[in-house]
């Protein structure tokens, strides 16, 4: 009995065609996607977008680093007694001096450099994940 | 002309060129419309449930990971989507008794029938499976129309394999008695 009814509906069925939407169908579809899509506010994503806020902080971090370190191991600035900044010494920039002996001719001024980049892209991690955390900054 | 494949299509929607997935829909449409239809059972309300589906399938096809087919993947959005709406507005099953009396005597006279093209034994038999509940109807279009295997309704319907069988064999029961009452109209040609 299930052969017989499996075939009958099999013969009848073959070949039906399947109902259809309406004509515009996929163009209302596409419409309703367009502007689905338009309604989405796309994010900066330049280098300098995402890195605004933190570079801002690294400038102004390196700039006081960069006094201070001056003020405090160089004697330039006439001005300012040296002795009366001596608390602003920064020891470990000494540290890493003596690390770097005199045959490598490593100056304070590149290791500032080195240090100072290094501290801004660890800082701008930090900010970045801040940043993430916090989407009102 | 080379018919692509539903991935090279997918690739480049989920690439952003999303207007490329108008070929996805005019593809699937046919069959979406009707697994929709065929729960439904309100033309104007599949096809707006019917495009609903392909919002949804285009919002989440980021999640396709191409494990089963995208026909499938589909399928079962409208099948989850359609049940959905069935639950929250109750539709009426429209009772198309009336329809295929009026056919009936649309094809009162031999020759009449004769002259009907092709499309109005479809239609015949497209209300008399209607004529199922939502499911069973469905399940007769997936296998016989669609020809998918037990396993391809299992994913799409996530009803179990017995379950299926079951329907099955209740629904064809019931079509048969259906067309075989009206196997006259059809038989003709």
């Amino acid at each position: 009995m299930k052969d017989n009814t499996d075939k009958y509906i099999k013969e009848m069925l073959k070949g039906v065609k399947k109902d259809l939407p309406s004509e515009d169908f996929t163009k209302n579809i596409m419409s309703q996607i367009v502007m689905e899509e338009s309604l989405i506010i796309k994010p900066k994503s330049s280098f300098f977008s995402d890195y605004k806020f933190a570079i801002v902080f690294s400038i102004t971090f390196i700039s006081i680093f960069l006094m201070v370190f001056f003020i405090s191991d160089y004697n330039q600035f006439t001005i300012l007694n040296k002795t009366d900044f001596t608390w602003l010494k920064l020891s470990y920039i000494q540290i890493i001096r003596d690390y770097f002996s005199e045959n490598i001719k490593f100056s304070s001024l590149n290791l500032v450099i080195i240090v100072s980049i290094f501290t801004l892209f660890s800082l701008d991690t930090i900010l970045q994940r801040i940043r993430i955390n916090s989407p009102n900054l | 002309m080379i018919k692509k494949d539903d991935s090279y299509f997918i690739e480049k929607v989920k690439k952003g060129n999303s207007d490329i997935f108008k070929y996805l829909v005019e593809r699937h449409k046919s069959m979406v419309f009707t697994i929709v239809l065929r729960i439904i059972k309100n033309k104007e309300d599949a096809e707006e449930i019917a495009q609903d589906v392909f919002i949804k399938a285009f919002q989440s096809i980021d999640t396709f990971e191409g494990k089963s087919k995208f026909s499938t993947w589909l399928y079962k959005i409208a099948y989850n989507l359609s049940i959905s709406k069935v639950r929250k507005k109750k539709h009426e099953i429209i009772d198309i008794n009336e329809d295929l009396i009026s056919d009936y005597k649309i094809f009162k006279t031999y020759n009449e029938f004769i002259k009907r093209e092709e499309y109005e034994k479809n239609k015949i038999l497209n209300k008399a499976i209607n004529k199922l509940d939502n499911k069973g109807g469905l399940i007769i279009t997936l296998y016989y129309i669609e020809e998918k295997s037990i396993q391809e309704i299992e994913e799409i319907t996530n009803l179990s394999k017995s379950n299926i069988k079951i329907i099955l064999f209740r629904a064809r029961k019931q079509l048969f008695s259906i067309l075989n009452d009206k196997k006259d109209l059809i038989y003709t040609y």
